[in-house]
């Protein structure tokens, strides 16, 4: 065992033996001055590099004193520059936007970015650019990240047009969704068919479904990690749009040039005001707002304040008139998140270690309220989440980097208050609504190194706990990743993660409603607990501006939790009796063929997989498929620049149907007094039937001026389900006129959609 | 500035704005409010008008085989009901009250052998009251908690079934109380009754019925008469189990809203096994809008082998009560 020990120690500090110089700095965006997270940085003598941390933080030791540095990033010009270092320094880089056709210079960059692909241990993993959100065509010509999110392999939707992501077999409340490190509980407006990520405040996002690194935890399935702009330290820039459903706002720019930026964003619907207009009384809207602030202090320290608040809102008001008799009723809901995070970056030193801190905050509530002559109700819950959460990042050299930190959430649950006044107070009791504490606490750590020209592994291990009901919940969740390079095009990659989940949703439902509940484990529902394991090939195609990545992937999933059939869970304080626990499994193979450069870019993706549950107390015992484990999924997206003033944009997606529970028959069965009878239905088979498969064609013309202005504008031209075929999400029995059939419903038809975005930058 | 003025900011009265040009903007202001109004408007009603809506699509499955369906209780006169029927295709209809008399001379079973073991005897249940489907006996042998054991046998079809349940005593209300309030919402009537509560885990259903029949006038009457009665109609059903329960006695007050004010009203109150309890209990869930668009069906428990529905040998306890005036 000590033999082991001295090992371990050799292997960790073995590259410190020679002298070193350490080169350190951020990457930044020349034009407005924002970071640039994923930037590379290539040493042309030793063929190794690194590349930028989510805050464009890099770090590079070397032995060299004098070489050759190719800085790059997606969209940016290359940087050539020769570095002779004699000391530690620290040097940040500006890089241009690249503008027209790319050149020499910018193949080379490409091919440095997509040298990353095959050298980096990360998979699983999927990087969303802004302008795939603005530009992507989505349902009612809304930019909208999470439909953007479902195209890719690996993720199915939930029901057409909604919000619900399904991560390699996994449930919808299994991602995590954190935007700038606050999670974000409820993903969408107007029952999730709008995201609640306004595009136009979105800096970049990370979708990782496997291979996850030992930083993330608390979810089985997925991770999404939206952050927002920062805003420009160097012009003021105005953009918005105006669309069939909604507007948005934003503007950002310094406060103190080059140190203190800001951004503000802002969104609303008009339903309710088109509504009005059409003579119909719909109060519906929703809105949103995302602000961050940032200050550099110094080279070395950074703080940003970001938050986010948005609300559903239905409010009713029919205020009696003058004719005796007329009631009053107001009823209505109000719900929505707001999150807000404190963020303090600090480069110690050494140039070598660079810290983060976050404070988070998270709240999501909802409200239902009626009014009804001299009765009044309201509805009432909430889960609160305040944390913190510290990362180190420590650049041992270009081939061996530390992380480790550790993190902790308390949650305050209040579900289910209720309050009324005058007689309905006879059917509906008061309740205060018993505040639930629970706080998870992980700390963390990891090395990824060079083993070899050819073998890079990237070693985690998270150890997460919980404690409630003076039951303690831990355990280790080790974290894996290696790559194997076959040369400069090829590399063959592998993963495991096991992960657990303390907090789950409360939800009978096969769709996702905003009243859904969260709640902690208990002593008697025992934390979630998956065990991924993927292998994966990735090959790039330097010459094409390709990249090729080919994943097969087995998820065992145990401690699962499903509700009773029919169970009751709305203002049910004692849920756990509906509760039951079973296990899952999934595997799968997927595609993907993705060009992120020049005019023609997009990606051909496929996924085989097959999904499975089993729980005692559901479907007799048997086994049975999840609702959306879909067979076959094959998305093609692809967004051409016909000229210099018109982009076309498609998107073709096809899938195989979803599973259902048919009812298959019925009897009649009187009640138990036989004073009436009822007609009983017999369903088949849980998940039984498959709905057919659904395949759909998306478009989007933007047309914009010619040529690059300080006032741009351009209309966005589309149109959703272009050859008007239904993609299945029910089936119901409907009369044909002479006899009753089973028709299988489809939500969306062919919607045409237009909207006009704008941007406005200062000198 | 005056952006801000043409949709619809006011505008300050000391500003020295000539008269021509207060009009213009007047004008211009009002014009640009209708006719952004009208470009909204037209806009979204021909986004309404292209949009297109969607066809079906047809969908082929698997109907269940016919099955005997089968419900049970044992009304007056120590008399053992059993209504036997046939399940159907999920496609024949959707309402029970679409069915059709020769629909439902199709699916009643008038032709069964139906015996019943109980206590050492075998019963035939003969077809009663001239209402198909529906075999009563009157029982022999009358204990509580005995086991009795159906079996049918329909000869059209060759198939047989059989069930077994135990005699499960009637239950014993200790008080039973339907007092009319006076209150804003109409009809509001509290309701709180008592329920002497055996040893043993014990589970009730209990229902209340807006009695109609003009002539019924008898006080907190233990008639058994009213079964097979459409002289009132459900208001309400509460399935209760005896967690809670307090010296042996269940206490419930609740409040029913009835739809007319009325005099009377029809309470049953049965002792049900668990089983049959989760079989009303599936029932009840797999109702409402909610549940039928966004919850995953419900299946419902049997105990019969080979067939639906539930054999239960339970018995209803039926009381008219008056409604006393409230407070």
């Amino acid at each position: 065992m000590n033999k082991l020990y001295v090992l371990l120690i050799l292997f960790t500090f073995s590259s410190s033996l020679y002298a070193q110089f350490t080169l350190s700095g951020h990457i930044y965006d020349n034009n407005d001055g924002e970071a640039l997270p994923g930037a590379t940085l290539f040493l042309t003598e030793t063929k190794s590099g690194a590349a930028t941390n989510v805050y464009g933080f890099y770090s590079l030791t070397v032995k060299e004193s004098t070489f050759n540095l190719q800085v790059s990033y997606l969209g940016y010009e290359q940087l050539d520059t020769t570095i002779t270092l004699t000391k530690n320094t620290n040097l940040d880089f500006y890089l241009n936007e690249q503008v027209g056709e790319i050149g020499e210079i910018e193949v080379s960059a490409t091919r440095l970015e997509l040298q990353e692909e095959v050298n980096s241990t990360r998979m699983s993993t999927f990087r969303i650019r802004p302008e795939e959100i603005q530009n992507i065509p989505t349902l009612g010509g809304e930019a909208d990240l999470i439909k953007i999110a479902q195209l890719l392999p690996g993720i199915t939707a939930g029901n057409e047009g909604t919000s619900g992501m399904f991560v390699r077999g996994g449930t919808d409340d299994q991602n995590l969704v954190v935007l700038d490190d606050a999670v974000v509980y409820n993903l969408g407006h107007l029952f999730g068919f709008f995201s609640v990520f306004n595009a136009d405040a979105i800096k970049d996002v990370d979708i990782v479904k496997g291979g996850f690194s030992a930083d993330y935890g608390g979810r089985l399935s997925s991770v999404m990690d939206v952050r927002m702009n920062e805003g420009s330290q160097q012009r003021y820039n105005i953009r918005g749009g105006l669309g069939l459903l909604t507007s948005r706002f934003t503007i950002d720019g310094p406060i103190i040039k080059d140190r203190m930026s800001f951004m503000l964003s802002a969104r609303r619907t008009y339903i309710d005001r088109v509504f009005k207009l059409l003579g119909t009384n719909l109060p519906y809207y929703f809105y949103d707002y995302n602000a961050k602030l940032n200050y550099k202090i110094s080279n070395n320290d950074r703080i940003y304040f970001s938050s986010y608040f948005g609300d559903d809102v239905l409010a009713f008001d029919e205020t009696s008139g003058e004719d005796e008799g007329d009631e009053d009723l107001n009823f209505g809901f109000n719900l929505g998140n707001f999150t807000s995070t404190l963020r303090w970056n600090h480069i110690y030193g050494s140039q070598k270690l660079f810290s983060n801190v976050t404070l988070h905050q998270t709240r999501f509530k909802y409200d239902i309220q009626g009014d009804f002559i001299a009765n009044s109700l309201l509805i009432r819950s909430q889960i609160q989440d305040i944390g913190v959460k510290a990362d180190w990042q420590y650049f041992e050299s270009t081939e061996n980097k530390y992380v480790f930190g550790a993190q902790s959430v308390s949650h305050f649950f209040r579900p289910n208050v209720v309050s009324t006044s005058g007689d309905i107070g006879d059917f509906v009791d008061n309740r205060k609504g018993d505040l639930i504490e629970n706080t998870e606490w992980a700390i963390y750590g990891g090395n990824e190194r060079d083993i070899s020209d050819q073998l890079k592994l990237n070693i985690g291990i998270r150890y997460s706990f919980t404690l409630t009901e003076k039951k303690l919940y831990s355990g280790p969740e080790p974290r894996l990743s290696a790559r194997y390079k076959l040369d400069d095009e090829n590399s063959v990659k592998a993963s495991y993660s096991l992960m657990r989940q303390y907090m789950h949703r409360v939800s009978s439902s096969s769709i996702a409603l905003p009243t859904d509940l969260w709640y902690p484990v208990t002593r008697n529902v025992k934390p979630q607990r998956s065990h991924q394991f993927a292998l994966g090939y990735t090959r790039i195609f330097p010459k094409n501006q390709l990249s090729l990545t080919i994943e097969t992937y087995f998820k065992n999933l145990n401690n699962l939790i499903e509700y009773r059939e029919g169970a009751s869970l709305i203002l049910n304080d004692n849920f756990e009796r509906e509760l039951i626990a079973g296990k899952g499994d999934s595997f799968g193979i997927e595609f993907l063929l993705r060009k992120k450069y020049g005019s023609f870019t997009g990606w051909v993706s496929y996924s085989l997989s097959k999904t499975s549950r089993n729980f005692d107390d559901l479907n007799n015992g048997n086994t049975y498929p999840t609702k959306y484990d879909r067979r076959h999924v094959a998305n093609l997206i692809s967004m051409i620049e016909l000229n210099d003033r018109v982009t076309f944009s498609a998107v073709w997606s096809f899938q195989s149907g979803a599973w259902f529970t048919p009812q298959t028959g019925q009897f009649l069965m009187p009640n138990a007094s036989f004073t009436e009878i009822e007609l009983i239905p017999i369903y088949g088979s849980r998940n039984g039937t498959q709905l057919s498969s659904s395949h759909r064609l998306d478009i989007n013309f933007i047309l914009k001026p010619r040529g690059k202005r300080r006032f741009g504008g351009e209309w966005h031209i589309g149109a959703y389900n272009f050859y008007n075929r239904a993609a299945p999400f029910r089936v119901d029995i409907q009369s044909n006129g002479v006899n009753y059939e089973y028709v299988q419903q489809g939500l969306f038809g062919f919607i045409p959609s237009i909207a006009y975005n704008f941007n406005f930058s200062s000198k | 500035m005056s952006f801000f003025r043409y949709i619809g900011y006011p505008i300050s009265s000391d500003l020295k704005l000539s008269s021509w040009f207060k009009l213009k903007t007047k004008l211009l202001r009002v014009s640009l409010l209708c006719s952004q109004k009208m470009i909204l408007l037209i806009f979204m009603l021909s986004w309404f008008l292209t949009s297109c809506s969607i066809e079906n699509l047809p969908i082929s499955v698997e109907p269940a085989d016919p099955q005997i369906a089968v419900s049970s209780l044992i009304g007056p006169s120590e008399t053992m009901f059993v209504t036997l029927s046939r399940s159907f295709s999920a496609l024949s209809a959707e309402d029970v009250n679409d069915l059709t008399q020769d629909a439902l001379n199709r699916l009643l079973l008038d032709n069964a052998f139906v015996t019943l073991e109980y206590a050492g005897f075998i019963d035939t249940l003969e077809s009663v009251f001239d209402i198909q489907g529906l075999y009563g006996t009157q029982l022999q042998r009358f204990e509580d908690f005995q086991l009795m054991k159906l079996t049918v046998f329909d000869s059209t079809t060759s198939e047989t079934i059989s069930a077994e349940s135990l005699l499960l005593p009637q239950v014993e209300v200790d008080s039973l109380v339907v007092s009319r309030r006076d209150t804003s919402l109409n009809f509001l009537t509290d309701f709180s009754y008592n329920i002497l509560d055996p040893i043993g885990e014990n589970f009730y259903v209990v229902h209340a019925y807006q009695f109609t029949d003009p002539d019924t006038t008898q006080t907190d009457s233990t008639q058994n008469d009213v079964f097979f009665s459409d002289g009132g109609f459900l208001i309400y059903e509460q399935l209760l189990t005896d967690r809670g329960a307090e010296n042996g006695v269940i206490r419930k007050d609740d409040v029913i809203e009835f739809t007319s004010s009325i005099d009377s009203a029809l309470v049953v109150i049965t002792n049900v096994s668990e089983g049959y309890y989760n079989f009303l209990e599936a029932r009840k869930r797999s109702g409402g809008i909610l549940s039928s668009l966004a919850n995953e069906p419900v299946n419902h428990p049997s105990n019969i082998e080979n067939g639906v529905g539930y054999f239960s040998a339970h018995r209803p306890r039926a009381v008219i009560v008056v409604v006393k005036e409230g407070n």
